[in-house]
């Protein structure tokens, strides 16, 4: 028996201790937003937040969340389902095509911004090389990050005056 | 996709595409699939993160 | 002429191959309205399918409308990330005259009701796209009838938008707002010409009427309907034209999007497959050891298929365990060729045997040999590009449940109407007892207009009597999938005295489609001979993204920047000379130079390239920046300039050039699947290498709409001339011309 929580929420399940997180979320919770891309942890379409902490759940045993918090895509929106500020940049910056790597992706940028509020290019590419996207978003993505973190202004802010977020 | 490809799969098509699946040549039956895991009930996911 | 003020041809006539009557009512209390009937017409049916929900009131095949005014346009085409599913409701929202924030989208069921009779007319006979409106009705229901009958509902070839977008949803659209005014008009007594629709509502200025299009829907399926809807002109377009943000992102940012692999049947205990088939195309499994894996925790069942090795067991990581632990022995293959050597050596000696002139004709055009004897100077070259593997996102998945004489299958294809035959097949049933769901995909590329996984995972599912979710490794979707194929391509041409390319004389050895992506027709060349040379091709050949352009823009811009060179003439400028007869390109061609400043030296250690192609209906032309101050090619900039016709959604289309450059610059600098012992060597990210985020070059996109009514597509054109781009790009820097891809490791 693993205990942990996810998404806020004590959860405890009979796994063999080496199953990766990502097959427990998915198959046994049955979260399926965190995808499974290559499971070597080569693509980032895998990653959650394990204690905060992005990981690449298809490389980590469930017995390494014992007593630890997860916190899956489906926890980044708030309690009332309000987007948070990369996930509504995501949409105004319209990064997403088929959205198969855009949990990781987003679930890597949260952690980014979270410890570095106004990352430089260089910080990004770190941060992010680890997420691929085989429809080649990248140019949106790193957009979308800077529109989350106040650098850039959303598509279509000019027009309307706004500020970004 | 074009032109030929697609004659091609009307052919096929039209042609009953495909076989007949054979019958596995070795199947190995170890148990049969239990009732559905009961693991602790899947939560609503909550609690804003960032 | 690009005249916005005319709106294209309406293809009203099409109305007739559905034929239209009244109303009906449907068990489960929904009105069915306006639906056409005619003898074998199966509407009756459809509506309980489409269209069975409460307040649920379906117009016609294509749309319906809630009780709550929600507009949802029923869209045949499948979502891969090119936007389809949006672009396509956002046409018909616009005939519409819907409110865009009330607009959802629904995939059709995958039932001959759903053909894509425009997508596939256009492939087989696009000649006929322009038929007098007497012989619209018979050329439809002609297409109508073959699209049926091979299963003719396909995604591909980026053709969603400027087919079944521009002839099916436009109309289907107007012509249920023609039919909604009518109904306002018959209420309210009133001229249908004074009643304005705008945002989902009808509105009669002078007695200050007004309704939400709910409130009429079913008085609207009793309007007779219209044989010839008024589609807008571009002039009038509120939702074409614009960057209407899509309507299936924001489920994709908050985990919530489903995709074949996340299937669940609802109150079911999936089981889990994993599959391993035999390493080399067409041999078979010899032996199989399951000692170990038959104790592993979890497994159910352990099959031997013959061609492939499967393990079901209680979850995918486990039968992945299990499976790994089987050893097996195969049998050995027919094929000679065993390296990426012999496939080479295979090109070669085609192309030796073809020589100057032999191959099968493709084009032929002036004198070519006669030419080459005049020339002022002669040029040749030799290019080559490997095989590539698609490596969508998500593997390879299908999830069956055989039953009670009955199949049911969700899994992301491009052809669910194909994938419902083939299974029907196999398991010796009628295809009305094979039902497809197919959601939405992590990628498709082309891989998944193939059925080969999702025959599988019937086998398996009829095997086993499991609901079966089949999940393919990374490295068995590397591995043993269906490929780009390899290629050759020699050239040889000649320079007149005044430095233009006077004679193109090229052969070739892998001609799949389209079928004209061999010939840059659009450069005035007098003398020209294109011929394909037969050749052995040891994998599995299945349409990559862009298909034969993805090397065939290699070949040619990589010989016609060669030609540049060899007049000592600007690569642009020797282009532009050729391009007297086609304005559209130069238009796009001046474009890209314009935004690169081409005429401007790059800095010191940096060279550009560039590449003019053709594909899909669209013209593009990229400029690509490269810096090899660090030895090893890193491209910096890529601008883009592309001429569709006319943009239905210009961010979209930005969208997807963008990601055709990313994956046409990871092909030109990693791409590579080789071959050792008739096996596929490589098998994840690590050795099948990706560009990523860090890597990715600054991209900018800008359109020109040239013609509104010869729309181009948008999902293949900005990857061929990407690669060609790039490798223009490290010549102009390094003085160094690749002639065979991948670039990265001739630099390593």
């Amino acid at each position: 028996m693993v205990k942990f929580t996810i998404n806020g929420q004590p959860a405890a399940v009979e796994a063999d201790p080496a199953m990766p997180i990502l097959w427990v979320v998915r198959e046994q919770l049955g979260l399926t937003g965190t995808k499974f891309g290559c499971g070597m942890a080569l693509c980032g379409a895998c990653t959650v937040h394990l204690d905060g902490q992005p990981v690449r759940s298809c490389s980590t045993p469930i017995s390494e969340a014992e007593g630890k918090a997860i916190t899956t895509i489906e926890g980044v929106a708030g309690p009332e389902g309000e987007l948070s500020k990369v996930q509504q940049a995501w949409i105004s910056e319209q990064v997403p095509q088929c959205g198969y790597c855009q949990s990781g992706q987003i679930m890597a940028a949260t952690a980014l911004l979270r410890d570095n509020p106004r990352p430089s290019d260089e910080q990004i590419d770190v941060a992010m090389a680890g997420n691929l996207c085989r429809c080649g978003t990248y140019v949106r993505i790193r957009r979308a990050i800077k529109v989350a973190a106040g650098i850039e202004q959303p598509k279509g802010a000019a027009q309307t005056g706004e500020q970004a977020a | 996709m074009h032109r030929a490809a697609l004659l091609v799969l009307a052919t096929l098509t039209l042609a009953a595409c495909g076989s007949k699946a054979e019958a596995p040549v070795e199947q190995i039956v170890v148990r049969q699939p239990g009732p559905a895991a009961t693991p602790s009930p899947a939560p609503a996911p909550t609690a804003p993160q960032t | 002429m690009n005249d916005m003020s005319k709106p294209p041809r309406s293809r009203a006539a099409k109305w007739t191959r559905r034929g239209f009557i009244g109303a009906g009512v449907l068990a489960g209390g929904a009105l069915l309205i306006g639906v056409g009937v005619r003898p074998g017409n199966p509407v009756g049916e459809l509506g309980p399918k489409v269209a069975g929900g409460e307040g649920e009131q379906l117009i016609n095949s294509w749309l319906k409308i809630d009780a709550d005014n929600v507009v949802t346009a029923i869209v045949p085409h499948c979502e891969m990330g090119q936007g389809a599913h949006s672009v396509l409701a956002q046409m018909l929202a616009d005939e519409l005259d819907a409110d865009w924030s009330l607009v959802k989208v629904m995939q059709a069921p995958t039932d001959g009701s759903y053909v894509v009779t425009d997508t596939i007319r256009m492939f087989i006979a696009g000649g006929t796209m322009d038929a007098p409106d007497w012989l619209e009705p018979t050329w439809n229901g002609l297409f109508t009838k073959i699209s049926q009958l091979a299963d003719g509902l396909v995604t591909g070839g980026s053709s969603s938008i400027r087919t079944t977008g521009q002839h099916t949803m436009r109309i289907a659209g107007a012509a249920a707002r023609q039919m909604l005014v009518g109904a306002a008009a018959k209420e309210w007594g009133v001229p249908a010409s004074e009643i304005v629709t705008a945002n989902s509502t009808l509105s009669h200025k002078a007695s200050s009427k007004s309704a939400p299009y709910a409130q009429f829907a079913a008085a609207a399926a009793e309007q007779d309907m219209p044989q010839t809807p008024q589609l807008k002109a571009p002039k009038d377009y509120r939702l074409m034209g614009t960057d209407a943000p899509r309507t299936d992102i924001p489920a994709k940012v908050d985990g919530s999007a489903q995709f074949g692999i996340d299937t669940k049947i609802p109150g079911q205990t999936m089981t889990y497959a994993a599959v391993r088939r035999a390493p080399v195309p067409g041999t078979k499994v010899a032996k199989m050891d399951a000692s170990a894996a038959k104790a592993m925790p979890g497994v159910l069942q352990i099959l031997n298929m013959g061609d492939f090795i499967a393990v079901v067991a209680d979850s995918y990581w486990q039968a992945q365990q299990a499976l790994n632990g089987i050893s097996a022995e195969y049998t050995t293959a027919e094929s000679k060729i065993r390296s990426s050597a012999d496939q080479s050596a295979a090109f070669a000696a085609a192309l030796d045997k073809a020589g100057d002139a032999g191959g099968e004709e493709v084009i032929g055009k002036g004198k070519v040999a006669e030419a080459m004897q005049v020339v002022a100077k002669k040029l040749s070259a030799e290019y080559q590009a490997p095989y590539l593997a698609h490596a969508p996102l998500e593997p390879m998945n299908a999830t069956v449940w055989v039953r009670d004489g009955k199949c049911e299958i969700w899994t992301g294809t491009q052809v669910p109407l194909f994938a419902r035959s083939a299974a029907a097949k196999a398991l010796g049933l009628s295809v009305d007892d094979v039902t497809v769901h197919h959601p939405i995909m992590g990628g498709g590329f082309g891989r998944r207009l193939e059925t080969d996984y999702v025959i599988q995972a019937v086998r398996i599912a009829q095997a086993t009597g499991y609901p079966v979710k089949m999940i393919w490794s990374r490295e068995e979707d590397t591995q043993k999938g269906l490929f780009r194929p390899a290629d050759m391509s020699r050239f040889s041409g000649g320079l007149d005295a005044k430095g233009r390319l006077a004679v193109y004389n090229n052969v070739f050895t892998q001609r799949h489609d389209p079928q004209e992506a061999c010939d840059c027709a659009f450069y005035d060349i007098p003398h020209k001979s294109i011929r394909v040379a037969e050749a052995p091709l040891h994998l599995p050949f299945a349409a990559f993204r862009s298909v034969d352009h993805s090397q065939q823009a290699f070949f040619i811009e990589s010989f016609i920047d060669e030609a540049a060179h060899a007049a000592g003439r600007d690569p642009v400028e020797f282009r532009l000379g050729m391009l007297g007869n086609s304005p559209r390109h130069k238009a796009v061609l001046e474009k890209v130079a314009a935004m690169a400043n081409w005429s401007t030296k790059p800095a010191a250690g940096r060279g550009r390239g560039v590449a003019l192609t053709q594909s899909f209906g669209s013209i593009v032309a990229e400029v690509v920046e490269v810096d090899m101050t660090g030895g090893t090619p890193k491209v910096t900039n890529v601008w883009c300039a592309a001429d569709p016709g006319y943009a239905m959604n210009p961010d979209g289309f930005r969208n997807q050039m963008e990601g055709g450059i990313v994956m046409g610059l990871t092909a030109a600098l990693y791409g590579e699947i080789s071959l050792k012992d008739g096996a596929v060597e490589q098998s994840n990210f690590h050795d099948y290498q990706m560009m990523r985020l860090n890597e990715c070059p600054a991209i900018a996109v800008e359109i020109i709409n040239g013609d509104h009514e010869k729309l181009g597509g948008a999902g293949e054109p900005g990857l061929p001339p990407a690669a060609p781009a790039l490798a223009n790009a490290v010549f102009a820097a390094s003085g160094k011309r690749i002639r065979t891809l991948p670039l990265a490791k001739q630099f390593a």
